[in-house]
């Protein structure tokens, strides 16, 4: 890990076109501004983490609630996708 | 194209079904390609036709991935559900043309105990659908309002019941 000592107001260039600015330091705290092109997110690390963990306990879970087709008589029709169209908007 | 799956056995999607996802979502990287398939779950104990003439029913989708078909994830609507849910999206950010292309979904997550079956609503990190350019986001709210683990009343009597389909 390369590590960089500055000061409030001192910034980091990441490639071309990222800046990390240390905005403000007390007791054990840090706020830190970050400029960067819209197409690379930023996020909390333990929030990003929270939704990985989030994301596969809900495909773990999802394992479990459908009829395997298997163990299931024969669909009459081959089922389809749904179409986009079905998706309820958002009312008002 | 068709599509072996593990829940719905060969399913036929038509193109214009077709999600992209772009960047994946966290977790499952390699997803780029879902779509979406039809789920019910009455809100009630009794499933009757009763029951789904009162609108009891729960606007669920599976979001199915189109190159892992053991990969599938149960989705909610969730306006009726969460009727304060409300945040901003950067369009641009996403390439998104128009806002009334948007639909949204939250990925539900079961968790099973002795005592209980729990249903949450992941509403920290909404699954934004631009229906005309056929695209799919996961994107994660700054607002730590909305929670990860959203519990959803309405379902949990159901799940005991093995009522989704």
């Amino acid at each position: 890990m390369l590590v960089l000592t500055r000061r409030t107001g001192q910034s980091i260039l990441v490639g071309d076109d990222i800046v990390v600015t240390i905005l403000e330091l007390s007791r054990d705290q840090v706020r830190i501004g970050i400029r960067a092109p819209r197409s690379v997110s930023v996020h909390r690390e333990e929030v990003y983490e929270e939704i990985l963990l989030s994301n596969r306990a809900a495909a773990d879970a999802g394992l479990d609630l459908a009829p395997t087709p298997a163990t299931e008589a024969k669909p009459q029709h081959q089922p389809r996708s749904a179409s986009l169209g079905q998706l309820p908007r958002r009312p008002g | 194209m068709e599509l072996i799956t593990r829940r719905f056995g060969t399913i036929e999607v038509l193109d214009e079904n077709a999600l992209a996802v772009p960047a994946g979502i966290p977790g499952f990287p390699n997803m780029r390609r879902a779509t979406l398939m039809g789920a019910s779950a009455m809100s009630g104990a009794e499933h009757t036709e009763a029951d789904a003439a009162d609108g009891d029913e729960l606007p669920l989708f599976w979001l199915q991935d189109l190159d892992d078909g053991d990969l599938a994830f149960l989705c909610l609507v969730p306006w009726g559900t969460f009727p304060d849910y409300d945040f901003d999206i950067d369009g641009d950010e996403l390439g998104i043309d128009d806002e009334a292309d948007v639909r949204i979904l939250n990925i539900i997550t079961v968790r099973r105990t002795e005592q209980a079956n729990t249903m949450t609503a992941n509403l920290r990190a909404p699954l934004v659908v631009d229906v005309r350019n056929q695209r799919l986001h996961q994107v994660i709210l700054t607002d730590n309002r909305w929670s990860v683990n959203a519990p959803i009343a309405a379902l949990e009597s159901v799940m005991s019941q093995g009522e989704v389909h």
